[in-house]
């Protein structure tokens, strides 16, 4: 070719090189968590709604927890007498699993089959990008949503009964529920995110994923439920999500385990199954594409 | 720029050149890809020194796999593509000098333009006010200045162009991959996008554009790099290209008052092919366009005529494009 430019020969003509900082590569997931967070909020009243819910559903809860203050309630399952505030944590499992079940739906199942589908991954590892950093950005993105009724609300929720402490000998006596409701939340967060996130990148497609999922959790799981209950063959329950991470609670805040259900350490390892097998698809896909053709065709 | 083969040999050579004259800035050998038994990629060989250089061809002649290949979104099968000196395939750092406008869209509808360049330029290891600093000014630059804070979804297929052509830029990189960046472009928006690439060009950013249609090209460069079915027809400048094509005579078309006056003398010229008379208007072929363009001043000015113009009908892409691949198609079926 005629009249080619020395090797990387930088003509004078008003461009200024940039010269500045540039963060480190490692720590590139957060932009991609912020974008998934900030896409999340803008665009989904399935996401919106949810935390909405959540909040009310803690507002609520502590008006209920400061009210009934001190007293003991049977627990269902084992009968039990434990103190209101636990039993008001693990007693709402249910509703807040069904909110982190639709978050999950709508932002879990879809963030990376949305990406394969439309191509985004070609902005994201044309880049300075890794496959884990893209990997764990998502992971966190979601988790941050997905989080608010699984991690946050317990949280709020122990940290309101903390408050209500009169003097150093309650503290004493309560303040082990925080860290156990942190524990839990975050048992619950990291297993619907990976399992929603792990769905949606191993099927590549948002709406397949999103069904899968709820049915998943609305129709498998409560028959699971029953055919444990009604069968008496309590390993029937690990199949249900929400049932899985109820058993685990028990089992983090020393609670014994519900007579229908299987072992709380069962539970536990079945949180953590799933929670495995929903980040291994997650890799799967993106090492996959990564290795392929990253998305957009040919 | 090239170890390509004149348009004479056809297929590709299976050897790199003896000597390289230069660095390249991009270097491709010995490429092959292939999908299962489809070869989208064989054997190619190519290098870029600087400059904007044109990759030509029809849809699927392997143009978008090769700058997959070279952006190191995808392996290649056989061979190294490498941009300087480096390959970009699972080396993240490398890509910092890179910049990759892809041809399909991926962007995220909810996000704003500002949003969008912005997340991208953070991507890159911009700090937050830095790179939305950055996002602003590329997308003036590529005339969104008014529409940045708007959602993708609202945008046209140029604006979009536009905003994908600002990502690919604004982290500063030297090299700049372009794969089909005018496409869907309104006339407004394809002006302000050549002009935004040749900008980068004096600024000195190697730039690599694809593209299926010729004048897109042709507005950008007369550097090319001409591939059809997976392999490099041709790469060089595309006038001295239309040179090395004998097999075809050059056209030349003149409108002049009294053409036939003209056809007459030229007709003594020996390396005048075939005249072609029209009312008011000659086409002549010749073997020595350069030879013609010395004559042809002097028989004008002899014979007293008023020349309308002079036009060269298959001097440009579209010509060479054509002679190249009907050439390349006759190899072929002659082979089999």
């Amino acid at each position: 070719m005629t009249q080619k430019a020395p090797f990387a020969q930088i003509h004078e003509q008003g461009y200024e090189r940039y010269t500045g900082a540039r963060s480190e590569q490692g720590s590139r997931f957060w932009i991609v968590a912020k974008n998934v967070a900030s896409i999340a909020w803008r665009s989904r009243w399935a996401v919106k709604i949810p935390i909405v819910l959540t909040a009310l559903t803690v507002m609520a809860l502590a008006g209920v927890m400061f009210l009934s203050k001190g007293a003991q309630v049977p627990q269902p399952g084992s009968g039990q007498l434990v103190p209101i505030e636990v039993a008001i944590i693990l007693g709402s499992t249910g509703w807040l699993t069904l909110l982190a079940t639709i978050l999950g739906t709508a932002l879990g199942c879809s963030t990376v089959a949305d990406d394969l589908k439309v191509g985004a991954f070609q902005f994201y590892f044309s880049r300075s990008l890794r496959a884990n950093d893209y990997a764990i950005g998502k992971l966190l993105g979601v988790a941050a949503v997905v989080g608010v009724p699984l991690l946050v609300a317990p949280t709020l929720l122990a940290l309101v009964r903390v408050g209500l402490c009169k003097d150093a000998t309650e503290l004493g006596e309560t303040w082990a529920i925080l860290p156990r409701a942190v524990a839990w939340g975050l048992s619950g967060t990291l297993t619907f995110t990976l399992v929603s996130i792990g769905l949606g990148a191993a099927l590549a497609n948002r709406r397949a994923a999103q069904a899968g999922f709820l049915v998943w959790y609305l129709v498998i799981g409560s028959i699971a439920k029953v055919v444990a209950q009604v069968t008496k063959t309590p390993e029937a329950g690990l199949f249900a999500l929400d049932a899985n991470w109820g058993n685990a609670g028990r089992l983090i805040f020393d609670l014994p385990k519900d007579n229908h259900m299987p072992a709380s350490w069962q539970s536990l390892a079945a949180l953590g199954v799933l929670a495995a097998a929903g980040y291994a698809g997650l890799l799967w896909r993106v090492r996959g594409a990564e290795v392929s053709s990253v998305g957009g065709g040919s | 720029m090239a170890s390509a083969p004149g348009p004479e040999v056809g297929p590709p050579p299976s050897a790199p050149p003896a000597s390289a004259p230069r660095p390249a800035v991009v270097e491709v050998r010995e490429v092959s890809r292939w999908y299962g038994q489809v070869i989208a990629l064989a054997n190619v060989w190519m290098r870029v020194e600087g400059g904007i250089v044109g990759l030509l061809g029809p849809n699927g002649a392997g143009k978008s796999t090769l700058m997959k290949i070279l952006a190191g979104l995808m392996a290649p099968s056989r061979g190294v593509a490498l941009v300087h000196g480096r390959s970009l395939w699972h080396d993240a750092e490398a890509r910092r000098r890179l910049g990759y406008c892809p041809e399909h869209e991926g962007v995220y509808d909810e996000l704003t333009a500002r949003e969008f360049v912005t997340a991208m330029a953070e991507l890159s290891g911009f700090e937050s006010s830095v790179a939305r600093k950055r996002a602003a000014e590329a997308l003036d630059s590529v005339g969104l200045a008014d529409a940045m804070d708007r959602r993708l979804k609202g945008y046209s297929k140029g604006m979009r162009q536009r905003a994908k052509l600002a990502q690919a830029f604004v982290h500063d990189p030297d090299v700049l991959l372009l794969d089909e960046p005018l496409t869907g472009c309104d006339p407004l928006a394809r002006t302000q996008i050549v002009a935004r690439i040749q900008e980068l060009a004096k600024a000195g950013k190697v730039i690599i554009v694809s593209s299926h249609v010729l004048y897109e090209v042709e507005a950008l460069t007369r550097e090319i790099v001409l591939i059809h079915r997976g392999r490099v027809l041709a790469e060089g400048n595309v006038y001295r290209l239309r040179e090395l094509i004998d097999r075809h005579p050059h056209r030349v078309r003149v409108e002049c008052t009294r053409p036939r006056a003209l056809a007459a003398r030229l007709a003594e010229q020996d390396h005048v092919v075939r005249l072609t008379l029209g009312e008011h208007a000659i086409e002549i072929e010749t073997r020595q366009p350069d030879r013609l363009y010395d004559s042809l001043p002097r028989e004008v000015l002899e014979l007293g005529l008023e020349l309308k113009s002079l036009s060269s009908p298959d001097n440009n892409l579209q010509a060479v494009f054509e002679y190249l691949t009907a050439y390349w198609q006759g190899t072929t079926e002659s082979q089999t």
